[in-house]
């Protein structure tokens, strides 16, 4: 029986995630991260009174904006043949995937 | 076997009193006999044809302060036609087509790189026992772990298996194992140094960085790899500022960092000490407070496992890395049992948990609000840095635990990043340089800067170690 309470629901959780997980995982994930949600439940209580004006809304860490760049093709394209080699199932220069819908599905 | 710095190998080289290839052959044996397991993967062939470049450029005077310097790369960065696995078996054969910014730097000055330094997995952990390739033991107690995730890094530089190492920083990753060793770790400021190639924890808190025997050889390495990367969106236009003579520093100690429950008062009396030696070469101490301190690991343990349970769809078993072709039905069963079956438990916790704080209905109690506390601790540390010029503590709470001592709590394991990971959330450069040994055990004194005080923290760290011995302990 998995450990759950009505939000954290690690089956579902793993689903999403595309996590195929064995029931001992569920059970085991569950507890050890129970343990870990009642830590991070803490920052519900964190004192965010008198935030300075001048930290960055968007990523207060740096000071970077965000930028656009043409969509143009550059000199430094990866061989195409090298990421190839890396592909589990190819079909000549394609990249092969199983059928999105098995047998079965509507 | 010689134990040189960089400074010292390359004018051994220099000097002709020894080859770049005759050092790598050094160092090649050296890791053969080692089993400390901090290496994945040696590459003995490509480092002798690297040194055999390198005496070429020594030759023609064309040496520059890292050529012929053997050096170890954690795993974590991807090395063109070198397996590059992240401790992970999902990527177990994976060659990478192409080499981070990083590594185009180093061979650039005519580095040798030996191998492929050993990590938790995906660089997710604080021991190195997350590995999918194995544990590695500390050289300095091969019954302790040598921290992490960087900890094959540590272990080999702590080891002299290498002069030096680049390793990741998410969360302490670079600085915790390097205090856990007895080395220097430094953690530059976010965006001083390319995350292309760095095979992403968690993109807004990830850095790479020098591991190394010395204050100055991090250094070294650092004015390497650092700079403008226009294909690192997150990498810094503007000029690195030069360093702040330490001469009349205020270094600030916040109280949060001094008078934590599981701080090992042991640590706390060895850090005491180190500061006395900063103020004899002339910095001041000031007590200070970082009010969001205690809530830095919440606000870690939202961001981070958000932007992890991002970065790892893409290990889907389609476009790289290992997969399940066989007995599956559909497109989406290839996905959840490769995933399933190569990826380690750390690693789904961490997507569990980031899926969770991600989630319609949760998204803005957890990572909204883990956003909002980020500003705060950006705020807390402008505020602190009005009044001082460095921030010191210790490293870490406790001292290299045991190996197995802690892992089956993943809580007790993220307790261990209590004091790097404020660091993170705000980008600040940090380094870890060691401190007077506690029972034969290595402590780590973390000194912090202001964003693109880089140069200046490592001044302090240099000139700290030109007043103090620790960096050259036995153990």
């Amino acid at each position: 029986m998995v450990e759950t309470n009505e939000q954290f629901n690690v089956e579902k959780l793993a689903r999403l995630a595309r996590l195929e997980l064995s029931s001992d995982e569920l059970t085991t994930y569950g507890r050890q991260l129970n343990g870990v949600l009642k830590y991070i439940d803490e920052i519900a209580n964190i004192p965010l009174v008198g935030l300075s004006q001048d930290v960055n809304r968007i990523a207060p860490h740096h000071n970077l904006i965000n930028i656009t760049r043409e969509d143009v093709v550059g000199d430094d394209s990866i061989d195409m043949n090298a990421m190839l080699n890396n592909v589990p199932m190819t079909e000549g220069t394609a990249i092969k995937v199983h059928a999105v819908l098995g047998a079965g599905d509507e | 076997m010689n134990n040189w710095t960089i400074a010292e190998a390359a004018q051994q080289l220099h000097d002709k009193k020894i080859s770049a290839q005759e050092l790598t052959e050094q160092y090649l044996k050296e890791i053969k006999a080692s089993d400390l397991n901090a290496f994945i993967t040696v590459d003995e062939t490509g480092a002798l044809k690297q040194a055999e470049q390198a005496d070429e450029l020594i030759a023609k005077q064309q040496a520059q302060s890292l050529t012929g310097i053997p050096m170890g790369i954690k795993d974590a960065i991807v090395t063109a036609n070198l397996q590059t696995t992240s401790a992970s078996k999902i990527l177990e054969g994976f060659i990478p087509p192409y080499n981070a910014t990083v590594i185009d730097r180093l061979r650039a000055q005519g580095v040798v790189i030996l191998g492929k330094n050993n990590l938790d997995e995906f660089a997710m952990g604080a021991s190195t026992e997350n590995s999918a390739y194995g544990v590695v033991k500390n050289p300095i107690d091969i019954n302790r772990v040598p921290g992490g995730s960087s900890g094959g890094s540590a272990a080999a530089v702590a080891a002299n298996l290498c002069v030096g190492s680049l390793g990741s920083d998410t969360g302490g990753s670079i600085r915790q194992p390097a205090g856990f060793c007895g080395i220097t770790g430094f953690k530059p400021t976010y965006g001083r140094v390319s995350r292309y190639g760095l095979i992403a924890m968690a993109s807004s808190l990830d850095q790479i960085g020098p591991l190394a025997k010395t204050a100055q050889d991090a250094k070294i390495i650092f004015e390497t790899i650092t700079g403008h990367d226009k294909k690192d969106a997150t990498s810094s236009v503007d000029a690195l500022p030069k360093a702040r003579s330490i001469k009349g520093l205020t270094i600030g100690l916040p109280k949060e960092f001094f008078d934590t429950e599981g701080l090992d008062p042991r640590i706390k009396k060895s850090v005491e000490s180190s500061l006395k030696i900063l103020t004899d070469i002339g910095c001041k101490t000031k007590p200070i407070s970082l009010p969001t301190a205690p809530f830095s690991l919440a606000i870690y343990y939202i961001i981070s496992p958000v932007e992890v349970a991002s970065n790892m769809g893409r290990y889907d078993g389609i476009k790289y890395g290992q997969s399940v072709t066989q007995n599956v039905k559909k497109l989406a069963d290839v996905y959840s049992q490769t995933r399933a079956r190569y990826l380690g438990s750390e690693v789904k916790r961490r997507i569990i948990l980031g899926s969770y704080a991600s989630s319609a209905g949760y998204y803005d109690a957890y990572y909204g609000k883990a956003e909002e506390a980020r500003r705060a601790v950006v705020a807390d540390f402008n505020m602190a840095f009005k009044d001082v010029d460095l921030i010191a503590g210790p490293t870490s709470p406790t001292l290299p635990f045991k190996i197995g001592e802690r892992s089956s709590d993943p809580l007790q394991m993220y307790l261990s990043d209590i004091y790097t990971v404020p660091v993170n959330i705000a980008g600040l450069p940090g380094i870890s340089i060691p401190s007077e040994a506690v029972d034969q055990l290595p402590v780590g004194l973390q000194l912090i800067g202001p964003r693109d005080s880089d140069l200046t923290v490592l001044e302090a760290a240099i000139q700290f170690q030109n007043n103090s011995d620790f960096h050259h302990a036995k153990y």
